[in-house]
């Protein structure tokens, strides 16, 4: 698998081919873009990540579940007009405007804090009054209900927010409820804060409902408004379990459709906010469910019905009625408040900057690793020479800004997090530039064997039981993700491998603080990335290695069916490919045969 | 040969008898199904509420704290079928109201949530159409 290692006398004979070629500076710079322009390609244009959004998606999923906090789900609440309510309301499809200002009538003797209504009222209906609907609007508000109405996409209808006349304008809120659209299988994972994408400080630009309601309780201007990249939070609700049917597919079933497609196959049967039904609330009045679910929290009301649309694809749950869109993006702006997680910052794609930056540091680490440049080696060995105070001094900083980020408040966690992540950056490239690559012994072989069987049996017995006890979505984070790490460290060694990731997730923690804010990176792409890349640039220096072993063997352009012309271009074209600076190692070779 | 076409014919005949006794026999109650509950009406939770004559949704007739008060006690039941109405007795006609308006003076139990096992995350079918088209073109 790895090629001869640097130190290796064959290389010495090897390099003597190419020293008429690039230099080691031009290979490097020519190598450099190579892998800039497969990167780009990878992940812009084949779509790497889109491939491996999902296991990327199931561990942050894991994360959110062990880390998401409440504040949001205890002050959320959807009532759900569900299709078979129709039968029991002996109501049709669409919901009378009756029936509807029934339903509001009962939120108003639960006294919720505001109701954002999913329904949009856009035609009038023969037979049908629309008073005691917009009667029963008005009397929400005189409640003190802060009321929020789904306004049309159809522009240039009565009164600008496309709904239809008869409704008492000053009694209600209209909102903007056009949904973005889904990123593969991830599904949804922006929200827009107003129509416009790019700024909502005009003052006649609908909000969106999530950023209509939380926006004066958590402080958001509208100069400040940013779209926002949803958290799917997956919390337990108890309120959900006690009528839902939550169950999931089982261990085997996850594990077959893990295998055969991707963890997102299987998916949460229960949401994660607060649900009752429109039965619930028109039933029998419970005092328990107002004091712990609706009073003084906010209501979307909306409805799941066959054949009408409105579904939400989201990446931790089966497809849900399109109100939970909404009631999510509330939930996340509640619980990150300021800090809200951006799609993108101040019409700069901030997000784009440092998917930019984290593909630049697997690149220079791709060059760095297993065969580094002198030039890097001699730059990186230096910094072994500083002084053990100094890195001692250096090491304290380090830990002194994690304990900080683990132990207080602050709106610059990202800052105080950026010290040691740098300073890690050092750490690693000094490692890959420094370190020698060694082969194994013929015991340390067997030994690795067993360690790799050991793993993978212990892995999987470890994953069937994480998987039935807390979900896939933990199996993955708690079991496969350390299960390679412990393979990548103990087995196959690499060390390097190890620290790249534990630099990469690092700095996915960093861009996700305030103040940059910034939604989960998809670092699972990298990392895949930077095996792949690894793996082709052995592959294609070895290739080129035998190629010049080949060439000295046969030098007469005549055996190789080209001209000399051809054959030249041939010579830069695989001098390009060796890795390593082999004219250095040349020097290094004569110098210890000298001495 | 004529003897087992004999036992299947027997069997088909049992078969069919079994079949036609479960069509004509009563459906099983539901789950929901209780009793009906009696209790009285003592208050309403909104100034005004809405009676419906025989529970039909376009035969509405509101009245107000003070008609409660006048007819105190006042007799409702439960509908053993949901827990969404009540029923009350108002100038001898039978009036269902909405369970969440009023107020009574006893806690007036369900026998199962309605809603019981219910999914709602999950894929529906895709369709060609949408519902409601062609529905009262005329």
């Amino acid at each position: 698998m790895s090629s001869p290692a640097v130190h290796d006398g064959t290389l010495v004979a090897d390099s003597v081919a190419t020293s008429d070629g690039p230099s080691a500076s031009t290979r490097t710079l020519v190598q450099f873009v190579f892998l800039a322009a497969l990167g780009a390609l990878l992940f812009n244009f084949h779509g790497i990540s889109m491939h491996l959004t999902p296991w990327s998606q199931a561990i942050v999923n894991a994360i959110v579940k062990f880390t998401y906090d409440q504040t949001g789900q205890d002050k959320t609440l959807v009532v759900l007009f569900r299709e078979e309510n129709l039968a029991t309301l002996k109501e049709s499809f669409p919901i009378s405007y009756a029936r509807h200002a029934e339903v509001l009538e009962a939120l108003t003797v639960y006294e919720p804090a505001a109701v954002f209504v999913d329904f949009a009222f856009i035609d009038e209906r023969p037979g049908q009054d629309v008073a005691p609907l917009s009667d029963a609007i008005c009397s929400l508000r005189a409640s003190g209900v802060a009321v929020y109405l789904a306004a049309s996409p159809l522009a240039g209808r009565a009164g600008g927010d496309g709904l239809r006349p008869g409704l008492d304008r000053s009694c209600f809120t209209p909102v903007d409820v056009q949904m973005d659209s889904e990123s593969g299988v991830s599904g949804v994972l922006t929200y827009r804060a107003c129509k416009s994408l790019t700024s909502c400080a005009p003052a006649d630009l609908l909000w969106t409902p999530a950023f209509a309601i939380a926006a004066p309780q958590v402080g958001i201007g509208r100069a400040d408004a940013q779209q926002l990249e949803i958290i799917w939070g997956n919390r337990v609700s108890k309120l959900n379990e006690s009528w839902m049917d939550c169950e999931s597919d089982g261990t085997l079933v996850h594990l077959r459709q893990m295998l055969k497609e991707n963890p997102l196959a299987s998916k949460r049967k229960c949401p994660h906010t607060n649900t009752i039904s429109v039965v619930h609330l028109l039933g029998r009045f419970d005092k328990k469910l107002k004091d712990e679910s609706v009073k003084g929290r906010t209501i979307f009301y909306g409805g799941s019905f066959e054949m009408a649309g409105d579904r939400v694809i989201s990446p931790v749950f089966d497809d849900l009625p399109g109100v939970y869109l909404h009631a999510m993006a509330y939930d996340n702006l509640l619980t990150f408040r300021t800090d809200y997680k951006r799609a993108e910052q101040h019409g700069l794609s901030l997000s784009r900057v440092v998917n930019g930056l984290l593909l630049l540091f697997t690149i220079v680490l791709l060059l760095l690793v297993d065969k580094p440049p002198a030039f890097a080696r001699r730059l990186m060995g230096r910094l072994g020479e500083v002084s053990p105070r100094l890195r001692w001094a250096m090491f304290t900083v380090a830990v002194g800004c994690v304990l900080l980020t683990a132990f207080t408040r602050t709106s610059l966690l990202a800052i105080l997090l950026l010290v040691p992540l740098l300073l890690g950056v050092v750490a690693v490239l000094h490692l890959a530039a420094t370190r020698p690559e060694r082969s194994p012994s013929a015991r340390q072989f067997l030994w690795s064997g067993f360690l790799g069987a050991t793993i993978l049996a212990g892995a999987l017995v470890l994953f069937l039981a994480v998987d039935a006890r807390y979900g896939i979505e933990a199996a993955l984070l708690l079991v496969v993700l350390p299960g390679y790490f412990v393979y990548k460290a103990l087995v196959a060694r690499d060390v390097l491998f190890v620290a790249t990731t534990v630099l990469l997730i690092g700095a996915a923690v960093v861009s996700f603080l305030p103040p940059i804010n910034l939604g989960p990176r998809n670092i699972v792409a990298y990392v895949a990335f930077f095996e792949v890349a690894r793996h082709l640039m052995r592959q294609a220096d070895g290739a080129a290695r035998r190629y010049f072993a080949l060439r000295r063997e046969q030098p007469d352009p005549a055996s190789w069916g080209v001209g000399p012309g051809v054959l030249k271009a041939m010579d830069w074209l695989f001098a390009l490919c060796i890795r390593g600076d082999d004219e250095e190692i040349r020097h290094d070779a004569t110098a210890r045969a000298v001495a | 040969m004529t003897r087992r076409l004999g036992r299947w014919r027997r069997a088909v005949g049992v078969g069919l008898v079994l079949a036609a006794a479960g069509a004509v026999s009563p459906p099983a109650p539901r789950a929901e199904d209780g009793p009906p509950q009696s209790f009285n009406i003592v208050g309403l939770r909104m100034n005004k509420v809405t009676l419906y004559r025989e529970c039909a949704m376009d035969k509405g007739v509101s009245i107000s704290r003070d008609d409660v008060e006048k007819r105190k006690p006042w007799r409702a039941t439960s509908d053993p079928k949901t827990s969404v109405y009540y029923w009350v007795k108002m100038d001898g006609v039978d009036y269902c109201v909405k369970a969440f308006a009023v107020e009574t003076d006893r806690v007036v139990p369900v026998a199962k949530d309605e809603e019981c096992r219910t999914r709602v995350a999950g894929r529906p079918p895709k369709t060609g159409a949408v519902r409601g088209v062609g529905e009262n073109c005329n």
